[in-house]
């Protein structure tokens, strides 16, 4: 049977480039957008994204790199530049966030882009609410 | 009394119950209301709305539980439709719920309510779980400072609840005046200014409270501007706060909007210093050392997978017997007394009888065989809801999902695709946004649900007998591979992934689920799907009936007619045109097909029917009236057994394939018919054939719950994407058979 061949080739075109679409999809990460400037800026003023932040240590909420809407989610679950926060859990995915007596959830490139203050072991002189 | 008070005693107070999600909204409005509440979608949206009437003190009161939200901003549909509901419908007055053990931040909410300048009474719910967490707060100090009455309560016992009523049928009669929160000399500057022009007209002075407008207004609130835009004044007040934001914008350095909003942390800050004695903010709960476990690095995939496969087992073997007993005293004593009755009155043979059985009853039955099926997963779903398991599964299965563009959120209603797609779209309500409600939605058909296993199984065992196992798994893999792919095709074209910006939840405490709480869910749900789903599938099922007995040419009469010449027979022979380039193009299977539209469960009972192969339907039985009555009495027992015997089953891994009916004829039937047809490639047919019904249109049912849950457009969507899909796929998959494997 021979069938309508070029509607088969079309299909089968078709169909690999969705099937090459989700391979490389798949296999490449989302890249962060560049935001040079502003993060070397608050890496050489001492503050460290949320990521790079030791779990169960109290640390102190310096500024949201995040889009506008983002934001406004943050600082209604209290996420407030000044708040003290606590990584409770950081299992490779989501970060777990104490604050404000609530547990917050945060996706891995959002906790990228909150940076945070670590008080100084001796002196302690970061104050946060 | 002033003749306003007695005017507003005889009439329903219509009450409004906010407050942030987990702070026990729900359980307060259960103990309230009891069953008597009404779920259904808010006019247009996708948001669940639930409302209910109840009477105490000789008030009766209207009470609607607005979604929960952690502030009355636009930026979600939650928050705009709480805020559309409180300006345009204007309640009587506004319950806000506040969970005590985390005041801070559900005062952030409130403070807001507050600014609208409706009667409000604050419930400061979870008491007993601040007191064992050590908290103390000064309730009287609290209600001074917000200026509002605050009620402490503990809605999962019930306390409280007559207090709160009282406390609002009281406030309701009272004039209000806001709280003064103060957001510091530069913002309160603008305020006036912009109170100035406000308090000049009416219309929007009377409509909206003038300092809640002032201050939406520096924020730049667009939906609170485009309401303006139309009325008198909002011409001049617009340009004014326009004005007003690019000086604050100068003087401050910063977005007004975060600036406010960092104000009325601080504000709420010193308040609850004043008002809350406690220990460290920072102690490690035992919700915590649960979640050490649950959220950790290695286990905690494997445990959400356990859970998700309890779920699926509950969704199916708990409600299996009931399934079988409602189709069996449905298809047994109910149709038997039909007959008896239409035999009495001379109807019986004819084809109202027909109608009746085939038609009706079949229909009734495709409805309720769900119920149970509906009810089990609701019961799991409150139970992980409750429990706040739900969260944590989110939380874990954030990154994997990550990658087609959902949340973690959306694995559970995926899940649960594989047995029921009609639960498994309920489930998406569980997400808390539109957009990923709408792809998940979408994207459950892909997953084979239970009714497409029979299938599998008459094709792979006729095709491929030495390889069945390997056949149906691959079916079962190659739905999860296209979702992906759909998944990803709509993350770049009609669902940008944009609108879904990463993760952000709260995780509330750990709690024991409450029997009420899981029986009122489970009741109110099901009886949604009955209100709503229930009227297609039985339309559809009678329209089904008439095709088949309306004679299509010069053969036959009414309802006396054979299958193939049927205005049905008819339509599946156009059908098989279609299908003529999948190798499966004869009017036998166009027919399962259609017929598989209604339920998938029918598909392999039309093939018997269409290929003639059915045997005889046993009509011989002449029970009594009580004999009947009895065997469904007994089957009902028999079902509860079942249930119960199911119940170690969930552990245990049993992997049944079901009763198959040994149809005699039908595999032979089917094996020449497609050899036929295929042009002798019947193995390669018989492939595309089990990808076509993998693939295409999900059941009635499954397009009831979507039209329902993602509105009318998403449904068609679904419905004519996947007909394509399920082409596209089940021709490649006959070509590729015939050109490569030679089948």
């Amino acid at each position: 049977m021979t069938g309508p061949v070029t509607l088969w080739i079309v299909v089968a075109i078709l169909a690999l480039a969705t099937v090459m679409f989700v391979v490389r999809r798949v296999s490449t990460p989302r890249p962060l957008p560049v935001m040079d400037e502003r993060v070397a800026g608050l890496t050489a003023a001492g503050f460290l994204p949320l990521v790079d932040c030791p779990r169960g240590r109290d640390a102190c909420l310096h500024c949201l790199l995040v889009d506008h809407c983002v934001v406004h989610r943050l600082l209604e679950l209290g996420l407030t530049p000044g708040t003290r926060v606590r990584v409770v859990q950081d299992a490779g995915g989501p970060m777990l966030l104490s604050v404000r007596g609530s547990r917050v959830a945060l996706g891995r490139d959002l906790a990228a882009r909150v940076w945070v203050e670590l008080p100084d072991r001796e002196s302690g002189k970061v104050s946060c609410g | 009394m002033t003749p306003h008070l007695l005017s507003t005693e005889s009439n329903v107070l219509s009450v409004a119950l906010a407050g942030n999600p987990n702070a026990g909204k729900s359980t307060l409005f259960n103990a309230l209301t009891g069953a008597r509440q009404h779920v259904g979608n808010w006019p247009g949206k996708t948001v669940e709305q639930k409302t209910g009437e109840f009477a105490r003190h000789g008030r009766r009161i209207a009470i609607t539980d607005l979604p929960g939200t952690y502030s009355l901003s636009a930026y979600t549909m939650e928050e705009l439709v709480s805020r559309d509901y409180l300006l345009d419908s204007r309640p009587d007055a506004i319950i806000a719920v506040a969970d005590a053990t985390n005041l801070e931040r559900n005062l952030y909410l409130i403070v807001q309510l507050l600014e609208l300048e409706l009667p409000t009474v604050v419930a400061l719910n979870m008491m007993d779980v601040a007191a064992k967490q050590g908290l103390q707060i000064d309730i009287p100090e609290l209600s001074c400072s917000l200026n509002v009455p605050v009620i402490p309560s503990i809605a999962r016992q019930e306390r409280g609840i007559d207090e709160i009523v009282a406390a609002v049928s009281h406030a309701s009669t009272l004039p209000t005046s806001a709280c003064s929160l103060d957001y510091g000399e530069a913002i309160e500057r603008a305020i006036a200014s912009l109170l100035v022009i406000i308090n000049d007209y009416i219309a929007i002075r009377e409509y909206y409270a003038p300092r809640w407008l002032a201050v939406r207004l520096l924020e730049g609130d667009v939906d609170v501007a485009a309401r303006l835009s139309g009325l008198p004044g909002g011409s001049e007040l617009l340009p004014a706060a326009g004005k007003r934001r690019a000086e604050l914008a100068a003087a401050l350095g910063e977005d007004i909007d975060l600036f406010i909003a960092d104000r009325r942390y601080t504000w709420i800050h010193n308040l609850a210093g004043r008002v809350v004695r406690a220990g460290s903010a920072h102690t490690m709960s035992n919700s915590d050392r649960i979640d050490h476990v649950m959220t950790d690095r290695r286990l905690g995939i494997p445990i959400f997978m356990l859970a998700m496969w309890l779920v699926f087992k509950i969704t199916t073997d708990l409600s299996a017997p009931w399934v079988d007993w409602i189709d069996g005293v449905l298809s047994g004593p109910i149709s038997r007394w039909i007959m008896t009755v239409l035999d009495a009155i001379g109807l019986g043979e004819t084809w109202v009888a027909s109608l009746l059985i085939d038609g009706v009853i079949a229909g009734v039955g495709g409805v309720l065989v769900f119920v149970p099926v509906l009810m089990a997963l609701y019961f799991a779903l409150a139970v992980l809801e409750d429990s706040g398991y739900m969260a944590r599964g989110a939380f874990v299965m954030d990154r994997l999902m990550n990658r087609i563009g959902l949340h973690g959120r959306s694995f559970l209603p995926l899940m649960v695709g594989f047995g029921c797609s009609v639960p498994a779209i309920y489930a998406t309500r569980t997400l808390t946004n539109e957009r990923d409600r709408i792809m998940t939605g979408l994207l459950v058909p892909f997953m084979s649900c239970g009714a497409r296993l029979p299938v599998y199984v008459l094709f792979a065992a006729i095709f491929f007998p030495r390889y069945a196992s390997v056949v149906i798994m691959g079916l079962y893999l190659l739905g999860v591979i296209i979702a992906i792919g759909v998944g990803l095709l709509l993350q770049h074209s009609l669902l940008p992934a944009a609108a879904a910006p990463g993760l952000v939840m709260e995780l509330p405490p750990y709690r024991l689920p409450t029997a009420r709480g899981i029986g009122v869910q489970m009741w109110i749900r099901t009886r949604a799907f009955l209100q709503h789903a229930a009227s297609l599938i039985l339309v559809t099922t009678i329209a089904i009936w008439f095709l088949t007995a309306i004679p299509a040419g010069a053969h036959g009469t009414f309802a006396n007619v054979a299958m193939a010449d049927s205005v049905f027979g008819r339509a599946s022979n156009a059908m098989a045109s279609v299908l003529e380039p999948l190798g499966f193009g004869t009017w036998e299977s166009g027919g399962a097909l259609i017929s598989g539209l209604v339920a998938k469960e029918v598909v392999v009972s039309t093939l018997a029917q269409t290929y003639g192969t059915s045997g005889a339907i046993d009509e011989a039985r002449s029970d009594t009236f009580l004999q009947d009555l009895g065997e469904i009495v007994t089957s009902f027992l028999g079902a509860i057994l079942d249930t119960l015997k199911a119940i170690p089953g969930l552990i245990g891994i049993n992997l049944s394939v079901g009763d198959d009916e040994a149809v005699p004829g039908l595999a032979d039937a089917i094996r020449a018919s497609f050899t036929e047809s295929s042009g002798g490639h019947a193995a390669a047919a018989g492939l595309a054939f089990m990808v076509f019904v993998l693939l295409y249109t999900p059941c009635m049912a499954t397009i009831a719950a979507m039209r329902h849950e993602l509105g009318t457009r998403w449904m068609w969507l679904s419905f004519v994407g996947q007909l394509a899909i399920a082409w596209l796929a089940a021709f490649f998959v006959f070509r590729l058979g015939v050109w490569v494997g030679g089948l």
